[in-house]
């Protein structure tokens, strides 16, 4: 039967899900051969250190930043509906509960994502385009492991550092807007925020930063290292195209893993 | 002999486009081999060939007489130790100086210590006269500079063999002269071979033991750079003819 609808939309979506499926293991293998390196000796102690500093240390303004005023926003916002049911006291409970539990580790791969994500996605894809990941083949220098296994390390270390600056610096912003402007007792906010918390609660926000640190610099340095097979886009435009995937899909996917991970958590 | 490198009905498309078809090709150990052709005939795609970066779509090439598509990862990792390869656009390292671009080879792979490599590197850069940018970027320095950074980085594993991808491009005339006098001098001193592409004729018949001219995907000439210059084939003559001005001397 020519041109049958069913067919071809049938064919269309095998093919995506066979495209997706390909992908994914493709990403899995290329971290997992990543991964492995980060052990090989030589240890490559200077890279990380520069990685770190890189994706750790120059994330930590924007983070405190974005983390501040998410605090204050989750007092303003938490005080005027816990009012509402004389239940105010509770203020430091629910802002410390929301960051370190949910809004730390997620928006602080969010804003990593943005500022470094991106940049490890438009670095790679131009050592492509420009043939220097190609140069590291020839001189026998494992591209992998040279380019691609120190940032996945210092994402793994950092991301979890910076959750847990931001989880202080947000709880910090909480008690500004709830106890110094609003005028809660300071006393209650950090008392409710003592005897909420639990240990369980902190290890699944690091936990949840670890996973969204593999995601993230997974899908960063896989769309960027794999910039010259692209088929809707060469050169210039395809290291733009590449860079603008690595960021909306690990946005999307930590925000997905997000949801996976609570799931099991809870 | 055999060979050192051999093309053996080498086939490789792009898309709709085939670039080599049933290429034969051998290159003998301890000479110059030039490759010459128009631009974009897939002379690079040939040399890119031989180091691993690209696979034939059909045929096989030999790396002294085996397959190189049959070799384990660790074989084919001692293979390309020997081999050394200067890009047609550089490829250097935009975040590194061109101190760390020269020695990055050497340093990487851990083959000497570290006032070993500091001594390597500068005697390097004072042939190819880079020893007045050694602190600077890539970004920082002239095309032809950074030519002679990518030669510097090729020469300093003291390879076995070399492959050269347009190694004179941009570069003025006396520069030119001097790139080929230092590969000639020191293929002749280590012994090397070297594969260069290249559109410099006639200055690269001066150095090469042997000429493989490519069109139309296909070696159309291959021997030693006289016979080049009778040779009669239409598309050679019309590409040869015009470096000697008209005549074939």
């Amino acid at each position: 039967m020519k041109n049958n609808p069913i067919k071809q939309f049938c064919q269309i979506l095998g093919y995506a899900l066979i495209s997706f499926i390909y992908e994914l293991g493709h990403i899995t293998t290329f971290f997992i051969e990543s991964f492995i390196r980060l052990f090989q000796y030589p240890f490559q102690y200077t890279k990380w250190m520069h990685q770190m500093y890189f994706i750790g240390v120059k994330s930590i303004s924007v983070v405190c930043l974005t983390a501040l005023f998410t605090g204050m926003v989750l007092g303003l916002q938490g005080y005027y509906t816990l009012v509402k049911f004389g239940s105010e006291g509770l203020l430091g409970s629910a802002v410390a509960l929301s960051l370190i539990r949910e809004l730390g580790p997620v928006l602080t791969a969010i804003m990593i994502i943005g500022r470094a994500g991106s940049s490890m996605a438009a670095e790679m894809g131009i050592m492509r385009i420009s043939d220097q990941i190609d140069a590291l083949y020839t001189m026998n220098i494992n591209p992998k492991r040279f380019l691609i296994s120190p940032k996945i390390g210092a994402s793994i270390i950092s991301f979890p550092l910076l959750t847990a600056i931001f989880d202080v610096v947000g709880i910090l912003g909480g008690y500004m807007s709830g106890v110094v402007m609003l005028g809660i007792n300071p006393a209650v906010y950090i008392k409710g925020m003592e005897n909420s918390v639990l240990m369980t609660d902190v290890s699944g926000g690091f936990i949840k930063s670890i996973v969204f640190s593999i995601i993230v610099s997974t899908i960063c340095l896989y769309q960027g290292y794999y910039t010259h097979l692209r088929s809707d886009g060469f050169g210039a435009k395809g290291v733009s195209i590449s860079t603008t995937v690595a960021v909306v899909m690990s946005c999307v996917i930590v925000l997905i893993a997000d949801y996976v991970l609570t799931s099991f958590l809870l | 002999m055999t060979p050192l490198i051999q093309f053996n009905k080498v086939t490789k498309s792009f898309g709709q486009q085939t670039v080599l078809s049933q290429i034969d090709l051998s290159i003998d150990k301890g000479r110059i081999t030039a490759i010459i052709g128009k631009s974009g005939v897939g002379k690079s795609v040939m040399l890119k060939h031989m180091i691993g970066l690209l696979k034939p779509d059909s045929g096989s090439i030999f790396l002294n007489g085996k397959d190189i598509s049959k070799l384990s990862g660790k074989e084919s990792r001692q293979i390309r130790q020997k081999f050394s390869y200067m890009f047609q656009n550089m490829a250097l390292f935009d975040s590194m100086t061109v101190y760390e671009n020269i020695a990055l080879p050497i340093q990487e792979r851990r083959l000497y210590k570290k006032d070993q490599i500091i001594q390597k590197v500068m005697n390097i850069s004072n042939q190819l006269e880079l020893e007045d940018i050694n602190h600077k970027y890539p970004s920082q320095i002239s095309g032809g500079m950074k030519k002679r950074v990518a030669l510097a980085r090729a020469l300093i594993t003291d390879p076995e063999i070399i492959l050269f991808d347009e190694p004179t491009t941009g570069l003025d005339p006396i520069r030119k002269h001097a790139v080929f006098k230092m590969i000639s001098e020191n293929q002749q001193k280590f012994n090397y071979t070297a594969v260069i592409v290249t559109h410099e004729i006639p200055d690269i018949f001066y150095i090469a033991h042997e000429i493989a001219f490519l069109e139309d995907a296909r070696i159309l000439y291959h021997g030693d750079p006289k016979g080049i210059e009778t040779c009669s084939i239409p598309v050679v003559k019309q590409f040869v003819e015009p470096a000697y001005g008209g005549n074939n001397q």
